[in-house]
């Protein structure tokens, strides 16, 4: 069979990095392709080329086996050639409705759209491929798995023919993610051809029927589903073995150090994030925090860490009340904080190292004198010893921290965090958008802290992390807690049910 | 074929913070030749009698020096809150208040020796310029509202305020035809040394500086309003109380451009009047701050920089008939400089060869 699409010999430069060195990629006609790879390998990179949004340095692409001119290949040739992309921050304008935002993507828009033909075409499609939505419905009233059907079927829309999607999956609950899977499976039956990029190798095997896999911009290999397994996916993806599987300590949980008694709280939106809720963390356990993204998960960590107050309810740390919290108050009680907006939050993104290490301990007699003049080589010989212990890699400990590959920003936010030993600790997301090997290192260091005797809140999307890490799990809807398990009790089927349907679920 | 292309640095390049203002200055003063040039001077020779204008003599070199002196405080005064991404367009209304406060106390305790006195003017100008900051705080931290346009908006009411005062209350009885106050008692006069008008407020200001300069490199609070500068959300999560630094911020800016504003009357005009006390410092403070970084020592420079502009403009109008709008010129333009150097810092420009 003759591929669709097919890149030949694609280099792309970004300055200081070699994205993409001789990648050859191809898609045939009705195939789900997976293009796997840890960050930064590339993917996204090379998908990005297809659908014209980059420029390539050097190569060609065939569509269709015909030669087209790649030097101006642009997003709307690739558009006409029926390559339509899914990107992870969904292109939908949130205050239209579902059917102006397909409207708009018609090419030649005209004046007066035919809003009826889309409509009843809208519908047409929702029935052929399982792809409902209300095309009255405005985008920002729509779920996230909605919102991705919508994409879908602009893309239809356009009689695109290969489909790129850059990991669908990573916002989707799990029920969401099998949906999504039968949509694929039956638009490819039908002749789409899909590229379904992932770093998650069980979705790859149950799905896609060839694997190409990337390395630091380097075409690895391309294989056939039925040829390999995971093992040896894992071993292209990284160049080595990895354990993703955390080796635990025996489970002895202590007294209880984070306690959270009927609290409530308001969101940015001043709707009501938390309701009432009740929750307890012990000394030596990770408690993780399953829940579908915006059920209270950021509001809960934020009023534990004293960014958000709370309306009623108590919080005790180690027993003592400090409802009355501040970000002050939560540090000076030892909670250490992992938040999940890394560059905006986690640090200061042009202050160098030593400024990032102490961010929340200048003020303590070792680094300054009586606290107001700073003692500099105190905090740079603190920076280097951290540096040493979490094996920081930078190019000088005075270049801005945002300079920093993910991985090892996270580390710093970790080591600076971690390294005085908190009693309790609230870590959200921490392995999000890191590659295998930054978060074996997160997850074995919130393990060490754990053996420490540290109380973990983890908050995760990541099932199968908060299965691999937690000793226990509790679900988190609508701001209460819906049910709490023992993780060796529990699966991931269970949760993903829970995290959707609530209190139903678990009655 | 040879092709300019601009990409991103990948590291940060601290010569470039030096680099980028004073190429600016040198292509402002290039710039500013062609002006010259179409209105028919040799630009050489207009430079060159602005030079001597400004630095010819020992008497053009404290006339220039005068100038910097209330450019010194309105620079540091909006450097300062440079430091914490607040913008302080007010110091042109803090400045009269703190000349207004400064009256007030020469008026009410006019009879107590000069080391009594001077102190007390410092303090009142200064407590005059900070609670003139304070509204614009207030509103900014409860409320979000934007402090630029508030800052700026009080200027106009310090202003006729202290039009009012002036018209009105404090006018000198003695020339009722000019809006004025008497002159102040000698206690609250500053002395002028040299046989110039140079008083002790530039020594005044560049020892503020230095102090500034301490305060944002070695002490744990200008680390803190760094922090909060760069990042709230990062502030707050470190623990810092970001409204409380962000009220105090703006105070002890308008406390520095109301200090400004005493020495201006105590080391210069010896009396408040309208016309002739602010000569736009205000305004060419923010350039200042923005040509040095928010850097308190580089503001020293600038503001001799800007203050020599200033005197040479005024000898260029009498030697060359220019009017004063050529020094705004060269004001405008070295900002549209230093703006479009900004680029600079975050992109290069390289040469590709395309065959």
């Amino acid at each position: 069979m003759n591929s669709y699409v097919k890149l030949k010999q694609i280099s792309k430069r970004f300055p200081g990095v070699l994205a993409l060195d001789n990648v050859d990629f191809d898609v045939l006609p009705g195939e789900i392709h997976a293009l796997l790879g840890e960050n930064g390998a590339g993917k996204t990179v090379l998908t990005n080329i297809l659908s014209g949004r980059y420029q390539l340095d050097e190569g060609e692409i065939y569509i269709k086996g015909e030669k087209v001119e790649s030097d101006n290949w642009s997003a709307r040739d690739a558009l006409e050639q029926g390559i339509g992309m899914i990107y992870q921050d969904f292109m939908l304008v949130e205050e239209h409705t579902v059917l102006e935002n397909i409207a708009l993507a018609d090419l030649s828009i005209p004046f007066f759209p035919d809003y009826d033909k889309i409509q009843s075409t809208i519908i047409e499609l929702g029935k052929k491929y399982q792809l409902e939505v209300d095309p009255n419905a405005k985008i920002w009233q729509l779920s996230v798995g909605e919102k991705q059907r919508v994409e879908i079927i602009k893309a239809l829309m356009h009689g695109t023919k290969v489909l790129i999607m850059d990991e669908p999956t990573a916002v989707l609950t799990p029920q969401e993610s099998d949906d999504l899977f039968k949509i694929v499976k039956k638009l490819a039956e039908e002749g789409t051809s899909i590229i379904f990029i992932s770093h998650k190798l069980p979705e790859v095997f149950a799905i896609c029927d060839r694997i190409t896999v990337l390395r630091k911009g380097k075409q690895i290999g391309s294989v056939n589903v039925s040829d390999t397994n995971e093992k040896e996916l894992a071993k292209m993806m990284v160049g080595r073995e990895v354990f993703l599987k955390t080796d635990k300590a025996e489970y002895k949980p202590g007294n209880p150090v984070i306690e959270l008694k009927e609290i409530s709280a308001i969101s940015d939106r001043q709707t009501r994030a938390l309701n009432k809720l009740s929750l307890t963390v012990n000394k030596g356990e990770i408690f993780g925090l399953a829940g579908v993204s915006g059920n209270g998960q950021k509001e809960l960590a934020e009023v534990i860490t004293g960014l958000r107050p709370i309306t009623e309810g108590f919080i005790y740390i180690s027993g003592k009340d400090i409802s009355e919290n501040s970000p002050r108050k939560a540090i000076r009680e030892g909670i250490g904080h992992i938040p999940d907006d890394r560059i905006g939050m986690g640090v200061v993104p042009d202050l160098g190292m030593p400024k990032s290490m102490v961010l929340k301990n200048y003020r303590e007699e070792r680094f300054s004198l009586k606290g107001i003049f700073l003692k500099k080589e105190a905090i740079v010989s603190y920076t280097n010893k951290l540096i040493e212990k979490f094996n920081i890699k930078t190019t000088g400990i005075e270049s801005p921290v945002k300079l920093l590959s993910g991985g090892n920003l996270q580390k710093v936010i970790l080591a600076r965090e971690l390294s005085e030993s908190p009693p309790a600790l609230v870590a959200v997301h921490p392995t999000q958008g890191l590659d295998i090997g930054a978060t074996e290192f997160v997850r074995n260091s919130l393990e060490n802290q754990r053996i420490n005797g540290a109380a973990i809140l983890l908050i995760s999307e990541d099932l199968e992390e908060l299965m691999a890490v937690s000793d226990r799990i509790g679900v988190i809807y609508d701001g209460e807690i819906v049910d709490v398990m023992q993780t060796k009790d529990t699966n991931i089927e269970a949760l993903g049910l829970l995290m959707t349907a609530g209190k139903h679920a678990a009655a | 074929m040879l092709q300019l292309k601009l990409e991103k640095r990948l590291s940060y390049n601290k010569k470039l913070d030096y680099m980028v203002p004073a190429l600016s200055m040198l292509f402002a003063l290039i710039a500013g030749s062609f002006v010259f040039w179409i209105n028919g001077a040799n630009p050489f020779e207009a430079y060159k009698e602005m030079f001597i204008g400004a630095f010819g003599d020992g008497y053009s070199i404290s006339e220039t020096l005068v100038q910097t002196t209330p450019l010194l405080f309105t620079g540091l005064a909006v450097s300062l809150t440079l430091r914490t991404l607040l913008w302080n367009i007010g110091a042109e209304g803090q400045f009269f208040m703190g000349a207004m406060g400064a009256t007030w106390a020469a008026q009410t305790f006019s009879n107590q020796p000069p080391w009594i006195l001077i102190p007390l003017l410092m303090l009142s100008a200064a407590v005059a310029g900070a609670l003139w900051g304070l509204p614009p705080a207030i509103l900014k931290t409860k409320l979000h509202v934007n402090e630029i346009l508030t800052t700026l908006l009080l200027n106009y009411v310090a202003i006729f305020y202290v039009n009012y005062l002036l018209y009105g209350p404090w006018k000198d009885p003695r020339y009722p035809g000019f809006p004025q106050t008497p002159r102040y008692p000698d206690a609250a006069l500053l002395h002028q040394y040299f046989n110039t008008r140079l008083s002790m407020g530039i020594l005044i200001g560049i020892i503020l500086a230095v102090i500034l300069y301490v305060l944002y490199k070695k002490t744990g609070w200008g680390y803190k309003i760094q922090v909060i500068g760069q990042s709230r959300k990062t502030a707050k999560y470190a623990g810092i109380r970001v409204n409380r630094n962000i009220i105090r911020v703006l105070m002890i800016s308008g406390a520095i451009a109301g200090l400004g504003g005493m020495l201006q009357i105590s080391g210069l005009h010896h009396k408040l009047r309208l016309g002739g006390i602010s000569n736009n410092y205000g305004y060419t403070g923010i350039i200042i701050a923005f040509l040095a970084n928010g850097n308190p020592l580089a503001v020293i420079f600038v503001a001799l920089f800007m203050g020599a502009l200033l005197v040479g403009g005024d000898s260029l109008q009498m030697t060359m008939g220019f009017g004063k709008g050529v020094v705004h010129i060269f004001e405008g333009m070295v900002l549209f400089f230093v703006l479009a150097g900004e680029a600079l810092k975050t992109y290069k420009i390289t040469v590709v060869k395309n065959d």
